[in-house]
């Protein structure tokens, strides 16, 4: 034998192996087992760094040999990806074996056999005596047509009659989606751009050069960053009985002449590019005048975490200064979090600062002096006139910025999966076999899903039509 | 609570109550009086809880399904409601009236203890997905909870046999059809619910898939379903063994939906009540 034959051996013995109904179903139990895995280990992309080095520190040797086995970022680890990979080699397999049979199951020539003799030997075929098996046969055929049947009958007194034909396309489509699905996922991996920026009214974004939150995670392929600069025209956070009600801002991008609104759930959408608005807070301006006649102002993005404390520094004057709302804003639940999903979308208006600013002017040695400042006001940072003013509060937005390709695939992949489980598991195919046969006619049945069981009293009526047309009514 | 959702909502509880207890004695001394008056009070239940929501929603202008206890509340009248948008030949009350009114009492009353008050909708619940999501989350839940009362009502009609009130229960090929059309129910509903709330992450975090442990779980519940369904179209799995995953597998739906959240504290479906504000 050829060693090209040999190759060819193997791999249609290792193609066999892979549609085996039993590595279908240990490849999924497998990613099964290896989310559920991702549940209980806690796993290091979704926890604080602080948190994690935390339990990194209490318990050295299990960590490490978690991380060793990858199951501390399992969702990304080789053996997810080979669990995903086995899964989606397996899955093609199955598919290219079936689609030949599927296709021929769609055809009304294909399905339970027509002839007496072999029909007769089938487990569950019914013989009902008539006299006139012909006409039996016929009128078998009128009541199935009008039950929504497609009849083929390729002599007289045989017919197959069958009901969502294409219903077997299904499992095509169903199992398909999962290839969509995995295009897109790869896509947007591939392509993902993302930045998040705090960004003041008034102030503009460019994604060239930010400002950023945190350095921006540039795609693995193609350009760095999307062609996308914008300018924050305001901010508003509504609240109500001192919740949380709406987030939006109006953003005016390069190139165009009209605002455009973004709330959350409602990004402005660009292209592939995505602008969400995930919070929001009060921004002051903080302007310092010195005894030596020196003067300077900045815009203080206010943190809006419980006892979140905001540190900045004026140097012309120079102070180092730490700020914070007098009043406690609204108690989040934990976390940060508060109602659900409330993480998107915490934001704070001016009235926030309404009771004024606690004010901390630090020192090398500590806090030098302190004092609350409240819109409009002044304090003294010194005994020889140096002051501090709060002179104006504007409000800062934070944008999360999002550039990928692939999501029309997981549309799809979406719709198609859910159709094709429609198809599959509700409106599956139904075949009804009359065959006249030595003065009876005998019946047989075929479904797949669910059974027959929903067409029982078809059935039944069908039964007592072919053994008397009186039954017709 | 608002005052009408209250007293609709306290007379449902005793109406379940009422539907609960008749059909456990109906199934147990074997009288159809007691099962109609069992169905009939689910079903006057089910019309005044219909009315608790509405009250609800009138006042609070927004869809009860934003807290745990609109959430439990929608839940458990969607388990009530299902079991009777079942054909009237599945006789589904009578297999698993019972286990869907006890499911519905305890979920109803496990809700009422906590926080009813209600708010203005937060801002990452005001989007149309959002009932998308959630629509498809109860109708997957209730199914997949219908079709577990309905595998323990077949295993304990299978252990037993056809004696007292086990006699009462549909034959066992009738239940174990439900249980799998429950199934099926639930895992294309879920399928649904599943693709909604990708689509709608994409907008409010986005992001389509974050692996977030409620993401996750529900992804693990729902390849759990779609193995169970392998095995019955595939490997023929009938009777007691497919009864007995349908059954268990509800624990991976009660995990997904009640305890991931109060595990978990990293998740972005915060499932907690928001502290009073202060100002």
């Amino acid at each position: 034998m050829r060693a090209i034959d040999l190759v060819a051996v193997e791999w249609r013995e290792f193609v066999a192996f892979l549609r085996t109904r039993a590595l279908v179903l240990v490849s999924i139990l497998l990613l099964t087992g290896l989310y559920g895995i991702g549940l209980a280990v806690p796993q290091r992309v979704r926890l604080a760094p602080s948190a994690y080095a935390a339990w990194r520190a209490s318990r050295p040797r299990l960590v490490r040999a978690l991380e060793a086995a990858g199951l501390t970022d399992v969702f990304r680890s080789p053996i997810v990806y080979f669990a995903t990979g086995l899964f989606f080699a397996s899955l093609l397999a199955v598919i290219w074996e079936r689609i030949p049979r599927i296709v021929r199951r769609t055809r009304l020539e294909h399905g339970i056999p027509l002839e007496p003799a072999a029909l007769a030997r089938r487990k569950g075929t019914r013989r009902i005596p008539v006299a006139e098996e012909e006409e039996a046969v016929r009128r078998a055929a009128g009541l199935l047509e009008a039950s929504g049947y497609r009849i083929y009958e390729p002599r007289p007194g045989a017919l197959r009659a069958v009901r969502f034909r294409w219903a077997p396309l299904g499992f095509l489509a169903f199992h398909g989606a999962f290839g969509l699905l995995l295009a897109g996922a790869i896509t947007i991996d591939l392509t993902r751009y993302s930045a998040w920026a705090t960004i003041g009214e008034g102030e503009a974004f460019d994604a060239a050069s930010g400002p950023f939150r945190n350095p921006p995670k540039p795609p693995k392929t193609g350009a760095a960053h999307p062609e996308l600069a914008f300018q924050v025209l305001d901010v508003r956070p509504e609240r109500e009985s001192g919740m949380q009600k709406r987030l939006g801002a109006d953003l005016l991008f390069a190139g165009e002449a009209t605002p455009r609104h973004v709330e959350v759930n409602q990004p402005a959408v660009l292209g592939s590019t995505s602008v969400l608005i995930t919070g929001a807070g009060p921004a002051p301006l903080f302007a310092c005048g010195a005894p030596g006649g020196a003067s300077s102002g900045v815009w203080v993005k206010m943190k809006l975490d419980r006892d979140g404390v905001t540190h900045f520094a004026l140097p012309e004057c120079g102070l180092r200064v730490a700020v914070r709302p007098a009043e406690q804003p609204q108690r989040l639940g934990k976390n940060g979090q508060g109602v659900m999903l409330q993480a998107t979308g915490a934001a704070l208006g001016p009235e926030a600062l309404a009771d004024g600013v606690e004010v901390l002017i630090l020192r090398a040695g500590g806090v030098e002096r302190r004092g609350v400042l409240v819109p409009g006001g002044e304090m003294a940072t010194d005994d020889v006139g140096g002051r501090l003013a709060m002179p104006e509060v504007r409000l800062y937005a934070t944008f999360e910025i999002v550039d990928e390709r692939g999501g029309a695939l997981l549309w799809v992949g979406f719709a198609l999966g859910v159709l094709g489980l429609v198809f599959r598991l509700v409106l599956f195919r139904r075949e009804v076999v009359a065959v006249a046969s030595g003065g009876a006619v005998l019946l047989a049945f075929a479904a797949e899903g669910a059974g027959l069981a929903g067409e029982s009293s078809l059935l039944a009526r069908l039964e007592l039509f072919v053994a008397s047309p009186e039954e017709e009514g | 609570m608002p005052r009408t959702e209250a007293i609709l909502v306290t007379f449902t509880l005793v109406l379940y109550a009422v539907s609960f207890s008749s059909s456990v004695a109906a199934l147990a001394m074997g009288r159809e009086r007691l099962l109609s008056l069992g169905r009939w009070t689910a079903l006057c239940g089910l019309g005044l809880h219909a009315g608790a929501l509405a009250a609800r929603w009138a006042v609070s202008g927004h869809a009860p399904v934003a807290t745990p206890y609109e959430n439990a509340s929608t839940g458990a009248w969607s388990i009530v409601l299902l079991t009777f948008l079942a054909p009237r030949r599945w006789r589904l009350f009578r297999g698993a009236g019972a286990g869907a009114m006890a499911l519905a009492l305890i979920i109803l009353g496990w809700g009422t203890t906590g926080d009813t008050s209600f708010g203005p909708m937060a801002p990452s619940l005001r989007s149309v997905w959002l009932y998308v999501h959630v629509f498809f989350a109860f109708l997957a839940y209730a199914g997949f909870s219908v079709a577990s009362g309905t595998a323990l009502g077949y295993l304990w009609k299978a252990k037993r046999g056809e004696v007292g009130l086990l006699a009462r229960l549909p034959v066992l090929e009738d239940l174990d059809l439900t249980v799998f059309r429950y199934v099926v129910f639930g895992f294309i509903t879920c399928a649904v619910m599943i693709a909604a709330g990708s689509i709608w992450a994409k907008d409010l975090w986005g992001a389509y898939w974050s692996w977030d442990p409620v993401e996750t779980w529900s992804l693990v519940a729902w390849l759990t379903y779609g193995v169970l369904i392998h095995l019955r179209v595939t490997y023929g799995w009938k009777g007691r063994r497919f009864a007995w995953f349908a059954l268990l597998a509800i624990v991976l739906v009660i995990v997904a939906y009640f305890g991931v959240g109060q595990v978990v504290t990293a998740t972005q479906h915060v499932f907690t009540v928001p502290e009073p504000p202060i100002f």
